[in-house]
């Protein structure tokens, strides 16, 4: 094992990626929102409760709250924000040089984790910092940054590790290296979630050592230190909390001894047992290999294509027309004409949407407000790389050179981007209106609102990642929230929409098609 | 011999075969791999680069076993491939400084005077993704010389490069110490021509002919010609004709033929070339050239 090899990739990937847009896009809104996250607490709002009082602003306070952000900060966004590692050697075509010299295949892994989890890192120091900012700003105690930084790293560096780790092993599987892996990601971070807290009792302060192992994220540890130094398991972390509450408390900080340190000190071992998986399946750019993995023989989505491409190539010839008088394409057509591509990419849509459609038609009304909110999930495996496939195969290029091709991309994605999700969402909003007249409305609402996230994002960051973990997280939020909150019911699918919430959505998805309209604009003003 | 392949064969799980049976022994110095798309250059290229494993057969450099012991070899070993890409985010020299840490270079100077042998010394702090495709490609160079490599493989080294470029190319290859061998393959066979010491012409995935240049150009002597044509009979005869050149000409077209037997009546012999030779070779295994070369 080289030291020297190991660390020549991990500072190569750091300092590439620190440089990359969608970087800087994630660390920017990052820390605007870190800056927004804590309100000021003369206002009588809060970002901490115990047992239903509010924390004082003290570094130990902060720093919980901010630690209690990690497991969606570093545990969700982190992955989407790193998982990309290896593919961007792949991309850039500097892969091979990697696979043909000196460096062994766990040096260049673990250069890969030593750069990912040096991001994450700085990426939580950051946060960090902007919180400290916070607190000097609001006062209500000195600033104990040694005390911060203890709170937080005790959280985060098990969570960083996991995080890199799981990224690892999901781009050298191949299955698991897609959009399918985007997704299926998002739905283990769920449940490590929650196992912790399951196999312990963190509210009485129980953290038996299985659940300290599985305890990445760090949920179930901050519970129950908080348990444990307080005698109270009731914590909320979040704007507002403790508004309704009498006299402030003081967190006295956590517990560091060394029994605290070692059962935390287990989360270490599960993602270090990972990287072996990684290993094992790491092709260190073997052209054989990747083409290998891509066929039918391997790839799910692939063997799924193979399946389908005939029969939709059939319904395509009937729908699409064979010859049409040439003339230069209008904005709807060319809309259209990525929805073509779209479906030619992915024919099991071409299959599926029809199907769907008749589902919709023969399932109670109930059954098809549940099937569109799983349509909705299904927008992160379809919509992600439609924004950005040109520009990652190299074809936007010779996109922009088409007859009246510019400046109106960013629209023409747009549109086509909107068809998709729409064909997806409109059948079952249609059906789900049965029992909620809004229900449609809402659901084109929420077709707008992700093609124009996925194009914003993929614009703004060159990356089909952060839309995926957005959209997962705001179909969880709406989920959890099982129609309470009007406003939160994105697609219409907790059957709680109203016009307002219907608005608004169309007035995000407004917004959001403006942002990519100016973005193209800005990029050609640039050259 | 410094490099020996025998029966080597790589099949992918289409079914599809990269290289089928190529035996060959080269010698220390610039062997230029020839043929036409799709013949097998890049898979052999790497197979020996340890990127990919030979599905059969055997394959060495200076007695290393290329599948046995493939970190011997890249501890030896200069790679430039065919579609070099660069990773943006980097300057010139941090690209240049990660390849060479990579190969055990720890030398700043080193890296430096290795940006300066290709002309990127001004260039060092400019962002890899902003240079031109000459640039990125004297770049791709450079890191393949970096670390002073016993073998050097490039793949279309010269794809890019204005003419001054590829002279200089050429140079560097020429001059660099401690090369045992240059593996180089190219479309364009002056360049061949120019430093290689051994050539192998390979067709599907097959050795067709090997030998130094001289040789190949010898075995093309007699079947190389060159023709006053008219457009129209130019335009009947071409079907028949393997043509290496036209050149207009103020009675119609000057062409040059490649056949054993006078292709046409007013046929006058001429010198062979590494390119006649080529197409000459071609034309014998049944590949379907076009009628202009």
């Amino acid at each position: 094992m080289s030291f020297s090899r190991l660390l020549a990739v991990a500072s190569a990937d750091l300092r590439a990626r620190l440089r990359r847009p969608a970087t800087l896009v994630f660390l920017g809104l990052l820390l605007a929102a870190a800056s927004m996250t804590f309100p000021d607490p003369r206002s009588g709002q809060g970002i901490l409760s115990i047992g239903g009082r509010r924390a004082v602003y003290t570094s130990a306070a902060l720093a919980v709250a901010t630690a209690g952000l990690l497991p969606f900060l570093i545990g969700l966004f982190g992955f989407y924000a790193v998982s990309n590692a290896i593919a961007l050697d792949r991309r850039s075509g500097i892969g091979p040089l990697l696979g043909a010299s000196p460096v062994k295949n766990g040096e260049y892994l673990l250069g890969k984790l030593l750069g990912s989890c040096t991001l994450l890192f700085v990426v939580t120091l950051a946060f960090s910092a902007v919180v400290m900012a916070v607190q000097l700003v609001h006062g209500e105690a000195p600033p104990e940054p040694l005390v911060f930084l203890a709170h937080v790293l005790v959280v985060a560096l098990p969570a960083l590790l996991a995080v890199a780790s799981f990224a690892l092993v999901f781009e050298c599987v191949p299955f698991l290296s897609g959009r399918f892996g985007d997704v299926a990601y998002f739905f283990v971070w769920l449940v490590t979630l929650g196992v912790p807290v399951f196999l312990g009792d963190p509210d009485k302060g129980l953290y038996p050592p299985q659940a300290a192992l599985l305890d990445w994220n760090g949920l179930g540890f901050l519970i129950t230190q908080i348990q444990r130094v307080t005698g109270s398991g009731s914590m909320s972390i979040g704007w507002g909390s403790g508004r309704q509450a009498g006299a402030a408390v003081v967190f006295p900080g956590f517990d560091f001894s060394a029994a605290m340190l070692g059962r935390r000190a287990l989360a270490f071992l599960p993602p270090l047992a990972l990287l072996p998986v990684a290993l094992a399946a790491f092709d260190r750019f073997d052209p054989a290999r990747r083409l290998a993995s891509a066929s039918t023989k391997v790839s799910l989505g692939a063997r799924l294509s193979a399946l389908f491409r005939p029969v939709a190539a059939r319904l395509l010839g009937v729908v699409v027309p064979a010859e049409r008088a040439a003339k230069r394409p209008g904005l709807l057509s060319a809309g259209l004409t990525d929805l073509l591509v779209t479906l030619r990419l992915r024919p099991i849509l071409v299959v599926g949407v029809p199907v769907a459609a008749l589902t919709a038609l023969i399932v109670p009304a109930a059954t098809a407000a549940t099937l569109l909110s799983a349509a909705f999930v299904l927008l992160a495996l379809l919509l992600a790389d439609i924004p950005t496939r040109e520009e990652r195969t190299g074809l936007g290029r010779v996109l922009a050179a088409t007859p009246g091709a510019g400046g109106r991309l960013a629209a023409a994605k747009l549109l086509g981007t909107a068809f998709t999700a729409l064909l997806l969402l409109v059948p079952l909003g249609a059906r789900a209106s049965a029992d909620h007249a809004l229900a449609l409305p809402a659901a084109v609402a929420g077709a707008c609102f992700a093609a124009a996230l996925a194009v914003v994002l993929g614009q703004a960051t060159g990356s089909p990642k952060p839309f995926v973990g957005l959209l997962l997280v705001l179909w969880y939020v709406a989920g959890s929230d099982k129609g309470r909150t009007p406003a939160l019911d994105v697609a219409g699918f907790g059957g709680a929409a109203t016009p307002g919430s219907v608005g608004g959505w169309l007035g995000v998805a407004i917004l959001l098609a403006g942002a990519a309209l100016l973005l193209e604009r800005f990029r050609l003003s640039r050259g | 011999m410094v490099l020996e392949s025998d029966g080597l064969g790589k099949v992918y799980r289409s079914g599809t075969w990269g290289v089928r049976e190529l035996t060959l022994r080269a010698k220390e110095g610039v062997l230029g791999l020839l043929g036409p798309n799709g013949a097998g250059k890049t898979t052999f290229m790497q197979m020996l680069a340890t990127l990919t494993h030979p599905t059969k057969g055997a394959l060495r450099f200076a007695g290393i076993d290329v599948a046995k012991d493939p970190g011997a070899i890249r501890e030896r070993l200069g790679y430039l491939p065919q579609d070099f890409g660069v990773p943006p985010g980097l300057t010139c020299f941090e690209l240049l400084d990660t390849i060479a840490r990579l190969k055990g270079v720890r030398s700043r100077s080193a890296v430096l005077s290795m940006l300066e042998g290709v002309g990127l010394h001004d260039l060092a702090r400019r962002p890899v993704e902003s240079l031109s495709g000459g640039m990125r490609q004297r770049l791709g160079i450079a890191q393949a010389l970096v670390g002073s490599p016993e073998l050097v493989i490039v793949d279309e080294p010269t794809a890019g490069l204005d003419p001054e470029e590829r002279v200089r190319f050429r140079n560097l290859i020429s001059e660099h110490r401690g090369l045992k061998l240059v593996l180089l393959s190219t479309h364009i066979v002056s360049d061949v021509e120019s430093v290689a010491t051994e050539i192998a012409v390979v067709r599907q995935g097959r050795l067709l002919a090997f030998g130094t240049p001289e040789e190949l150009v010898a075995g093309a002597a007699g079947a190389v010609w060159e023709a006053e044509l008219q457009g129209a009979e130019l335009e009947r005869l071409r079907p028949g004709l393997t043509v290496a050149g036209l050149v207009r000409s103020a009675g119609g077209v000057k062409a040059r033929l490649v056949a054993r037997e006078r292709p046409v009546a007013s046929a006058v012999p001429a010198a062979a070339s590494l390119e006649d030779a080529y197409l000459l070779l071609m034309k014998e295994a049944g590949e379907a050239l076009p009628a202009a070369a």
